[in-house]
C-alpha cells in the first residue's frame, strides 16, 4: 500500500570544491496516515538536507540528484514551483528548530497567519482573522487579539515556536514536518511544546515527521524510527523494536552513550571512539566501520546494504546478529536485575550463564576481527 | 564520598548580582534584573557540585562571579577559608591558578590565531611555572592527559572537531594545577556520541587527580551523570541542594519535580508515566514574582507562597544535606509517599 509519503532512493548533491558531494545517499521511507516517524541521528548526518529537499527547500548550491518523493500519489520533485505551493504549508507543512529566523521580524503574527491561511483557503480578510485567532487559543497563546499585533521579537522562544505550529496548522496538513523543534527550548517548555504537537496531531489525524537527535523525544513520540548516519540511512524499526533489540552497532552505541536520569552514576557511559569520517562519500565499504566496535575486515570494502528482518532493516550484514546479541543482553541485564533483588544465588548464577552465552556469541561474530575496540574501555581520544 | 574526611574547599556566601537596566535616548536607569539572589553552598574537596536550571536561572552567572569574569553585587566567596578577591580578580595574585573554567562554545573561547601549544603553555609562562625549556614537555603531557595527540602541539584551533577542542578546553584549564575546576555547559554543544566521550574524560580526571568541579548544565542527565551533589536555580536562586540520587529519587521541590519529568526518558515503556507538565514560562527577572519565585507556575502554590520568600532549610522527614527551599515541602512530600503506596 502507498503511504502519505513515499520518498525512494533520495540522493542529494551538494556543490563542493571541485565537483558536488553526495551529502544524502540513497534515502528511503514511509509515512503513512496518521503516524509518527522520527528521523534520528547526530549533526551532519543530513536528517535535515532529508527534509528540506521533500520540501523543495533545497535553496542554492543544493540539487537532488536521484530519488522521488511522491505526497499523497503526487510526484513532489518534478513539479513546477507553482503547483508546488499548492501543497506547501497546506496539506504538507514544516516547522523548524529556529522560529526566531523562520518568522519574519517585520511582520505581526497576524499577518503572518492570515498570510499562509488565504494563500491556500478562498476565505475573506475577516474569516481568514477570525481562523488565525481561534489556532492562536488553539495553541495555547490565549489573549489571540492581543496576540495578533505583536511582532516576533516581543515573545519568547516557546511562544514563538507555537506561532510557527499554528502557522503549520493554518490550513488542513495531512502531514507536518518538524525539524528539531524543542532543540533550542528549556526542558519545561519542551515538554509543553512536545505535548501539544501530540495532541493535535491525534487532533486532526496528521501524520509527524520529527527530526531529532535526542534518542529521549525517540523513545516518547515515534512509531516508528529511521536512524541515519553519514547520509544513509543505517536502520529503520518500530519504536519498540529499536529499543529493545537495535540491529546496527551504531544504534546499539547511541542508545548506550545517552545518560539517564535513572542510572545516574552507576553505569559508565559508552562511547563511539572517533569522529564521522569527513569524506565519507568515497566509502566503498561500510561508513560507519572505523569507530564500528563489531567490524571485521571485511566491512572495510563490502559494500553494506539494507538487511531486512522482520519489520526492521538494517545496513549492517552483521544486523541479525547483532539484534540477537542485543536482546539477549538486555534480558540478562534485567534478569541480573531481577536477580539481585530477589538476592538468590540460583537466579545469579543463570544470571551469569546468560551472560557468558551473551558473550561467546558476541565473540563469535568478531572472529576475525581486526579492529575491534573494548567496548568497556573504549580508546579515550579521537585523533586528529 | 567518605563524610568524615569533607574538607570544604570554596564556600559561598550569599552571592548576589544585579545587572542595571538602562534605557533611553539619554540612558538612565530604570530598574535592574537580579540574576543572582542570596545563593550559599559549600563545595567540598573531591566532589562535584551540579548546578541545573533552565535558561536565566542565573547558574552560569554564579560560574562567572566564582572565576572573577564578573565582580557580585554583594556576598563573598571563601577559598580554603581565605576570602576571594572578587572585585579586582587582576588582585587575586596566585590565588587564581586554584580556580579554572571551562566554557560552552569552544570557537569563542579558544583564540584562533594561537596554535594549541601556545595556548597551553601561555597560562603557565604568566604564571613562572614553566620555564620556555619545559613548557613544550608540560603542554604535551597535559595534551596526553585529554587524550590528544603530541602533534597537537603545533596545530590551530580550527583543525580540530567540537569535541577536540573541549579537550583542549579541558587542557588548558588543568595547565595551572587547580584545585577547582568550573565547567560551563561543557557538553551542551556537542554531539551524543562525542558527549559522552567528555563526560568520561571529566569522571577520569576527577579520580586521576582528585579535582573539584563545579558543573553547571541544563541537561538533567548528564550533571547527573559527573555530580555527586546537585543544586537546582530557578531565577536566580537556589531552590533544591541535594545528593544526586535523592533529588531524583525524592525530589522535595516542585520545580525540581516538574524538570524531572520534563526530561525525555529514552525508554518506550515508560512513555505513559505520569508527569507535570509545568504551565507558563519563567517570569521576567527584572519583575520577579513576590514571595516564592515560582508561585505563579507551581501546581501546588498557596496564599501563603506569594506573600512569603521560603528559606532553603533541611526537612525533617529527609537527610540533613538535602536542602530544599518550599512552604510545603514536607506535606508534598507525605503525599508523594502516599501516592507511591
Amino acid at each position: 500500500m502507498e503511504g502519505l509519503l513515499t520518498v525512494e532512493g533520495l540522493s542529494v548533491a551538494f556543490a563542493g570544491e571541485g565537483g558536488e558531494d553526495t551529502f544524502v545517499d540513497g534515502v528511503s521511507f514511509q509515512v503513512k496516515e496518521g503516524e509518527t516517524l522520527c528521523i534520528v541521528g547526530e549533526s551532519g548526518c543530513g536528517k535535515s538536507v532529508t527534509a528540506l529537499s521533500i520540501m523543495g527547500l533545497l535553496g542554492e548550491g543544493g540539487r537532488v540528484t536521484q530519488g522521488s518523493v511522491r505526497f499523497e500519489g503526487q510526484e513532489l520533485l518534478t513539479l513546477p514551483e507553482r503547483a508546488l505551493d499548492a501543497v506547501r504549508g497546506n496539506r504538507l507543512t514544516m516547522i523548524f528548530q529556529d522560529a526566531t529566523s523562520a518568522l519574519n521580524p517585520v511582520l505581526t503574527i497576524g499577518d503572518q497567519l492570515t498570510e499562509a491561511i488565504r494563500a491556500h483557503l478562498p476565505l475573506t480578510r475577516q474569516e481568514a482573522k477570525a481562523r488565525a485567532e481561534s489556532l492562536l487559543r488553539r495553541v495555547g497563546l490565549s489573549d489571540a487579539a492581543r496576540m495578533m499585533r505583536k511582532y516576533p521579537h516581543t515573545l519568547s522562544g516557546g511562544m514563538r515556536q507555537r506561532v510557527m505550529i499554528a502557522i503549520a496548522l493554518s490550513c488542513n496538513p495531512r502531514l507536518l514536518i518538524a525539524d528539531e523543534p524543542t532543540t533550542a527550548l528549556d526542558v519545561t517548555i519542551q515538554a509543553q511544546i512536545m505535548r501539544l504537537l501530540l495532541e493535535l496531531k491525534n487532533e486532526l489525524g496528521m501524520a509527524l515527521l520529527l527530526i531529532t537527535h535526542d534518542m529521549g523525544l525517540v523513545a516518547e513520540t515515534a512509531d516508528r524510527v529511521l536512524v541515519m548516519y553519514a547520509g544513509q540511512v543505517v536502520e529503520e524499526a518500530d519504536v519498540q523494536t529499536l529499543f529493545a533489540a537495535p540491529m546496527h552497532p551504531y544504534t546499539q552505541a547511541l542508545l548506550q552513550s545517552v545518560p539517564s536520569i535513572r542510572d545516574g552514576a552507576e553505569h559508565r557511559l559508552l562511547t563511539i571512539g572517533g569522529t564521522v569520517p569527513e569524506h565519507y562519500q568515497t566509502i566503498e565499504g561500510c561508513r560507519f566501520f572505523n569507530r564500528c566496535p563489531k567490524a571485521v575486515a571485511a566491512c572495510e570494502h563490502r559494500p553494506q546494504v539494507m538487511a531486512a528482518a522482520g519489520a526492521s532493516r538494517a545496513r549492517c550484514w552483521l544486523a541479525a546478529d547483532n539484534a540477537q546479541a542485543a536482546a539477549a543482553q538486555t534480558e540478562t541485564a534485567m534478569r541480573a536485575e531481577h536477580a539481585a533483588d530477589a538476592n538468590t544465588v540460583a537466579t545469579v548464577d543463570t544470571a551469569a550463564q546468560a551472560q557468558a552465552a551473551a558473550r561467546s556469541e558476541h565473540d563469535a561474530q568478531g572472529t576475525n576481527a581486526a579492529p575491534t575496540a573494548e567496548p568497556s574501555k573504549p580508546p579515550r581520544g579521537s585523533r586528529p | 564520598m567518605n563524610d568524615t574526611s569533607r574538607t570544604i574547599l570554596l564556600q559561598a556566601n550569599g552571592l548576589c548580582k544585579d545587572y542595571p537596566v538602562r534605557q533611553g535616548i539619554i540612558p538612565h536607569t530604570v530598574g535592574s534584573i537580579k540574576a543572582v539572589e542570596d545563593v550559599n553552598f559549600a563545595l567540598y574537596k573531591g566532589e562535584t557540585l551540579g548546578l541545573v536550571g533552565e535558561s536565566g536561572s542565573g547558574k552560569s552567572t554564579v560560574g562567572r562571579l566564582l572565576v572573577g569574569l564578573e565582580a557580585p553585587t554583594a556576598g563573598q566567596v571563601l577559598l580554603n577559608g581565605q576570602p576571594l578577591g572578587l572585585q579586582r580578580p587582576r588582585g587575586r595574585g596566585n590565588q587564581g591558578t586554584r580556580l579554572q573554567m571551562v566554557f560552552q562554545d569552544t570557537f569563542s573561547s579558544l583564540n584562533p590565531r594561537k596554535r594549541v601549544g601556545d595556548i597551553l603553555t601561555a597560562p603557565m609562562r604568566y604564571h613562572r611555572l614553566v620555564t620556555p625549556k619545559t613548557a613544550w614537555r608540560e603542554a604535551c603531557r597535559l595534551l596526553e592527559m585529554v587524550g590528544l595527540p603530541a602533534a597537537a602541539y603545533e596545530r590551530y584551533p580550527h583543525e580540530f572537531s567540537g569535541g577536540q577542542r573541549q579537550r583542549i578546553g579541558l587542557a588548558r584549564a588543568l595547565s595551572l594545577k587547580p584545585e577547582l575546576i568550573i565547567c560551563d555547559e561543557p557538553v551542551s554543544a556537542l554531539d551524543v556520541s562525542i558527549q559522552a566521550q567528555i563526560l568520561n574524560l571529566i569522571r577520569d580526571l576527577q579520580q586521576e587527580m582528585g579535582l573539584t568541579y563545579l558543573f553547571i548544565g541544563h541537561g538533567l542527565a548528564a550533571v547527573h551523570y559527573v555530580s555527586h551533589r546537585i543544586a537546582v536555580m530557578y531565577l536566580g536562586r537556589i531552590v533544591e541542594i541535594a545528593p544526586a540520587q535523592a533529588l531524583f529519587t525524592m525530589p522535595a521541590h516542585p520545580y525540581t519535580k516538574a524538570l524531572c519529568d520534563a526530561a525525555p526518558v529514552a525508554d518506550p515503556a515508560l512513555r505513559g508515566r505520569e508527569r507535570t507538565v509545568l504551565a507558563g514560562e519563567i517570569p521576567s527577572s527584572i519583575q520577579p514574582p513576590t514571595g516564592c519565585q515560582f508561585h505563579p507556575r507551581c501546581p501546588h502554590a498557596q496564599a501563603l507562597c506569594a506573600r512569603v520568600q521560603p528559606q532553603l532549610l533541611p526537612c525533617a522527614s529527609l537527610p540533613p544535606d538535602h536542602l530544599t527551599a518550599c512552604h510545603f515541602a514536607e506535606a508534598l512530600l507525605g503525599k508523594g509517599r502516599e501516592d507511591a503506596v
